[in-house]
């Protein structure tokens, strides 16, 4: 499995991440200063667009009265007219400009009314329908009239205030009558509410000496400076979200736009900065977090894994108290008293092995049969009857010492020179035994003394031969050889007998278990015990010699001098 | 939409891509759930003169939830403007169009039938007309006629012609006049409202005394004789003669036009009375006129008053009621000829003369959607909850043009027993000698076309009192002669005459 180095991992995300928060700062700014440049430009360039149409509207239908109504010189007759008293030709000329006004008068995307008075004779035509335009009429016509004996301003357009609503209003003057045009403020400026300029906005006039016709109480506030300025875009604050446009509709009328969060685009802007940030507030809290449970968590369990690794290698537990999680100061805790007591496990087993060691070294000892105590019972009293009691007194003595080094209450290993001894004393007694048929040659290094070994095992070799090779017809050899080979001890005992059976020696080549029952228990009693004693360090090989008997040879080594 | 695009724009370039997606998952609306009917009904198309109302098609739905199941058809209405009807109609009628129930105004019935355009009701009447006999005089099923032939049905309304003033009930009150129960008996002839105009205009000078308004003079209202259709030659004396006359040389005419010139120089009318185009009761609304000339419709003050929001009188200045061919025929209903199958037209047509359900869905639209029922014993309803005249998706309100609005409820304000006292005024009205006579104005169309235009030129100059009758009458009786005005007035005399005969 891949190992991930998260602290590595948190740095490249987090220069990545820087990466990209620049970028996304520069893409962004970039995109918002278009977006705004573009979104201010075309409301300027609707606003434009929208004011030019009135512009035009206007001057069209200045233009469109004074040709059709002002210099049609038909209507000259109806100024000369007695309204009182109309001939049928006036009357329907009067019709006929009623009709073309009144035409006039839908032509245009807003209502533009028209009017045509005559002062002479007090004739007054005007454009309407319907009743809402007679009701319109009634209110604002004598006021017109009125206007007509004070008349102050220039011909053109003028916004003046007619029964309390504020209008567009044109009079013009050709020979014997007024043309009025009028226009509702309020419904030239719903003809160009557009949702183009959002939804927080409002349009203004304002006269040149910077008086407000329409939302006046808001552009008071707003349009302080507008005529001071030059430009078409008086205003742009960025900050208040609040872009103030003029455009010129008449000579001395300006069209103003005031449009508040005109820059939606920065909303956007905004908006997605408070998710940037809130983005970077989330990954320095994760990194932040990241670094407690690093300090908190991965370090403490690294610490331990790295605990857990020496006890691996050197049976040493460092309880490592400075862990801030509990679980882990449990845990290594709890570590800590289980090698504890798999400590103590450990030795007590290792105690119980020895002592169960001992306990079947001791009765290996005891598997010496006692065929051996009877024959020499036997013997005794075989001599005894044919007193030889020098013999007995002898024999006596090495059973004597025999049985006491037998009995002898040993801990663990002999020394070659005792186990010699004793085996001398079992030979002499078996020589006692048998007299002349066998012969026993001992050749030992004196080096080898001071080696030891399990008790007993030279004793069971030489028993095992004795056992197998007398016969009271040849003269058997017993011959025991001790030597140094190196660091090695070597035992070797051979005799001059049948030697092994060949299958016998199969299976101890083999390690292979030979006993039946009772039979051969002693060699294999020696192998094991051998075993048990040096491990894998000693050797035992069985062998027939070249020229006739078995030979057993024993490669162990010097025991004393490692405890030493 | 430019805002939209702009933020668009911009979360494209930023994070919040996603968001915009949300608003791409178009749930699949409206099912297939209509109802076939497996046999094939027909759909009649039905012709209104009036504006079409944007609920026309609930409306419709509705009413095809009764006729379908009944008669196994279907009705689909057509509205047509007043101001375009003549042509839009024509161009139906001799067109392909479908077009059925065609809705009929008495100056265009004879040029219909000579193209052929209108089948002859009489067999359909006979056979499937049930309601239309028992509810219509057998005189006044007879009466729209060209020739022998049966152009139309009338529908139930006033056919009666009986004018009057309506005026404001405060001012004849301040002027010690007695109002009861909205009528002022005080003035029975219009010579005497020379004084009454007298003391409104001196009581208040700035007032229009009598409104006026192009197309509706008091003149155009000044009904004292049978019109014969077009008013190019007429009966006088409320048509109990027989002698067709100019009328505009009788001794009647030139009194009322002289006396109209009079009161417009004593400025009891406004200066713009023959072109103003203001309603009559929208000029009293605005307070700027006292009375008016109209006709003395059942519920008309009622009506009027909610109009003007002036409590008002009414006097019966011109005499008592009379019936002409004219009352039956201003309007009425044929069937087309290129209809795809006149029977069922007309049962439909038939049907609704007897079903208030449908009168009630035609007129008034749905219960509870765009009316409800305040008033149920006097079957009085009003605007449904949340729904005023400007929202309304549905109010056709013109029962006149129904075929049956006395089977329907009345709005609110209305009296309930209208259509009674309607029936009475009808039973007694006086009949015109020649009620039941229409001509055929086929023969004399051209003359009528420019009689028309040389009317159009003078008569509301002369009905409003613009001009002085002493100057301009004779010219205009003069051009009225050399458009022909002769051959229509023989032209009805000898029509006449023979129908007389044949009576």
């Amino acid at each position: 499995m891949k190992e991930y180095n998260i602290s590595k991992i948190i740095k490249w995300v987090g220069f990545i991440l820087a990466v990209v928060v620049v970028f996304y700062f520069v893409v962004t700014f970039y995109a918002v200063n278009q977006l705004t440049d573009n979104s201010i430009a075309s409301v300027s360039n609707r606003l434009a667009a929208d004011a030019d149409n009135i512009s035009w509207t206007l001057e069209g239908v200045h233009a469109m009265m004074l040709a059709e109504v002002g210099f049609d010189t038909d209507l000259d007759k109806l100024a000369l007219a007695d309204e009182e008293n109309l001939s049928i030709d006036e009357f329907a000329m009067k019709n006929r400009i009623k009709t073309m006004i009144t035409n006039w008068s839908r032509e245009l995307s807003f209502a533009v009314h028209y009017a045509i008075y005559f002062p002479g004779n007090g004739i007054l035509i005007d454009d309407c329908s319907t009743n809402q335009e007679y009701d319109l009429w009634r209110s604002v016509k004598d006021e017109m009239i009125q206007m007509l004996e004070t008349l102050e301003f220039a011909s053109g357009w003028n916004v003046v205030s007619l029964n309390g609503e504020y209008y567009l209003l044109d009079i013009t003057f050709n020979t014997n009558r007024y043309m009025f045009s009028y226009i509702s403020l309020r419904e030239v400026i719903d003809s160009i509410e557009s949702e183009v300029y959002g939804e927080n906005y409002y349009f203004t006039l304002i006269d040149g000496e910077n008086n407000a016709f329409y939302n006046r109480e808001r552009a008071a506030d707003d349009l302080i400076t507008v005529l001071a300025e030059d430009t078409e875009v008086v205003e742009k604050n960025l900050l208040e979200q609040k872009l103030i446009v003029k455009y010129n509709l008449t000579e001395n009328i300006y069209l103003v736009l005031v449009m508040y969060d005109y820059n939606s685009v920065l909303n956007v802007f905004w908006m997605q900065m408070f998710f940037v940030i809130l983005m970077l507030a989330a990954v320095i809290l994760i990194f932040l977090i990241l670094r407690i449970i690093n300090n908190t968590v991965l370090r403490p369990i690294r610490l331990f894994n790295e605990n857990v690794e020496t006890l691996k290698n050197d049976d040493v537990y460092d309880i490592a108290t400075h862990y801030q999680i509990n679980e882990l100061g449990n845990a290594s805790k709890l570590m800590y008293n289980m090698v504890e007591r798999i400590k103590i496990l450990k030795i007590n087993i290792y105690e119980k092995n020895l002592e169960q060691q001992k306990a079947q070294m001791d009765f290996l000892s005891l598997q010496i049969e006692p065929h051996f105590y009877l024959n020499c019972l036997n013997l005794i009293y075989n001599m005894a009857q044919m007193e030889q009691y020098k013999q007995i007194q002898y024999l006596l003595n090495c059973i004597s010492k025999y049985l006491r080094y037998i009995f002898k209450n040993r801990d663990g290993l002999s020394n070659v020179r005792e186990e010699l001894e004793h085996v001398k004393k079992y030979l002499e007694i078996q020589k006692i035994r048998y007299g002349d048929c066998f012969e026993f040659h001992i050749d030992m290094d004196e080096k080898l003394w001071e080696f030891e070994l399990p008790p007993l095992i030279l004793q069971t070799f030489v028993e095992n031969s004795i056992k197998y090779t007398i016969n009271w017809e040849d003269d058997i050899e017993i011959r025991i050889i001790g030597k140094i080979d190196g660091e090695m001890g070597v035992m070797i005992i051979e005799d001059n007998g049948d030697g092994f059976d060949r299958e016998i020696l199969y299976k101890l080549d083999r390690g292979v278990d030979i006993s039946e029952g009772k039979y051969r228990i002693g060699i294999m009693n020696a192998v094991s015990r051998l075993k048990l004693a040096f491990g894998n360090s000693a050797k035992i090989c069985f062998y027939n010699r070249e020229k006739g008997g078995a030979g057993i040879k024993i490669v162990f080594p010097c025991k004393k001098d490692e405890v030493n | 939409m430019m805002k939209r695009k702009r933020y668009l724009t911009v979360l494209l370039i930023g994070l919040a891509v996603g968001i915009t997606l949300t608003g791409c998952k178009e749930a699949r609306t409206g099912s297939d759930s209509g109802v076939e009917d497996t046999e094939e009904s027909y759909t009649v198309v039905m012709g209104y003169i009036g504006d079409k109302q944007p609920d026309e098609e609930m409306i419709e739905a509705e009413i095809n939830k009764i006729l379908e199941p009944e008669l196994n058809a279907r009705l689909d209405l057509r509205a047509f403007s007043w101001s375009g009807y003549q042509q839009e109609l024509q161009m139906i009628l001799s067109g392909d169009a479908q077009l059925d129930i065609v809705p009929v105004i008495i100056s265009h019935a004879a040029g219909y039938v000579s193209n052929d355009q209108l089948i002859d009701l009489t067999d359909l009447i006979d056979q499937y007309g049930t309601n239309i006999k028992s509810l219509l005089d057998e005189d006044f099923i007879h009466c729209p006629r060209v020739g022998d032939m049966i152009y139309g049905v009338t529908t139930m309304r006033e056919h009666i012609s009986w004018e009057g003033i309506i005026m404001r009930a405060d001012i004849l009150e301040e002027l010690g006049y007695q109002v009861e129960d909205n009528r002022c008996s005080e003035f029975t002839s219009i010579e005497q409202l020379d004084e009454l105009f007298a003391r409104v205009k001196e009581a208040y000078p700035d007032m229009v005394v009598l409104a006026s308004t192009a197309g509706s003079t008091p003149l155009f209202r000044w009904e004292v004789f049978d019109i014969l259709t077009d008013g190019f030659g007429v009966l006088m004396d409320y048509g109990q003669s027989v002698e067709v006359v100019n009328l505009y040389e009788t001794e009647a005419f030139v009194e009322f036009a002289n006396r109209l010139y009079e009161w417009n120089q004593k400025g009891y009318l406004a200066k713009d009375a023959a072109t103003t185009t203001e309603s009559l009761q929208n000029q009293v609304k605005s307070g700027a006129a006292f009375a008016y000339f109209t006709p003395q419709k059942v519920g008309a003050v009622e009506q009027d008053e909610l109009a003007t929001g002036y409590d008002l009188a009414m006097s019966a200045v011109m005499g008592d009621p009379f019936t002409t061919s004219y009352s039956i025929n201003f309007m009425t209903y044929g069937i087309a000829d290129n209809s795809g199958d006149p029977k069922k037209a007309f049962q439909v047509f038939d049907y609704m003369y007897g079903s208030s359900k449908i009168m009630n869905l035609l007129n008034w639209g749905i219960e509870d959607v765009h009316y409800q029922v305040i008033d149920d014993e006097k079957g009085a309803i009003t605007y449904a909850d949340g729904v005023t005249a400007e929202t309304t998706g549905y109010l056709l309100n013109q029962g006149w043009q129904l075929p049956n609005q006395e089977i329907a409820y009345v709005w609110e304000g209305e009296s309930s027993d209208k259509w009674e006292v309607q029936r009475e005024y009808v039973a007694a009205a006086e009949r015109s000698k020649a009620f039941g006579f229409s001509y055929d104005t086929s023969v004399v169309s051209l003359q009528l076309t420019a009689l028309n235009n040389v009317k159009y030129q003078y008569f509301d100059a002369i009905g409003s009192g613009s001009v002085n009758p002493a100057e301009v009458l004779d010219e205009f009786n003069q051009a009225l002669y050399d458009s022909g005005l002769q051959d229509v007035i023989d032209e009805k005399q000898k029509q006449l005459d023979e129908w007389l005969a044949n009576k």
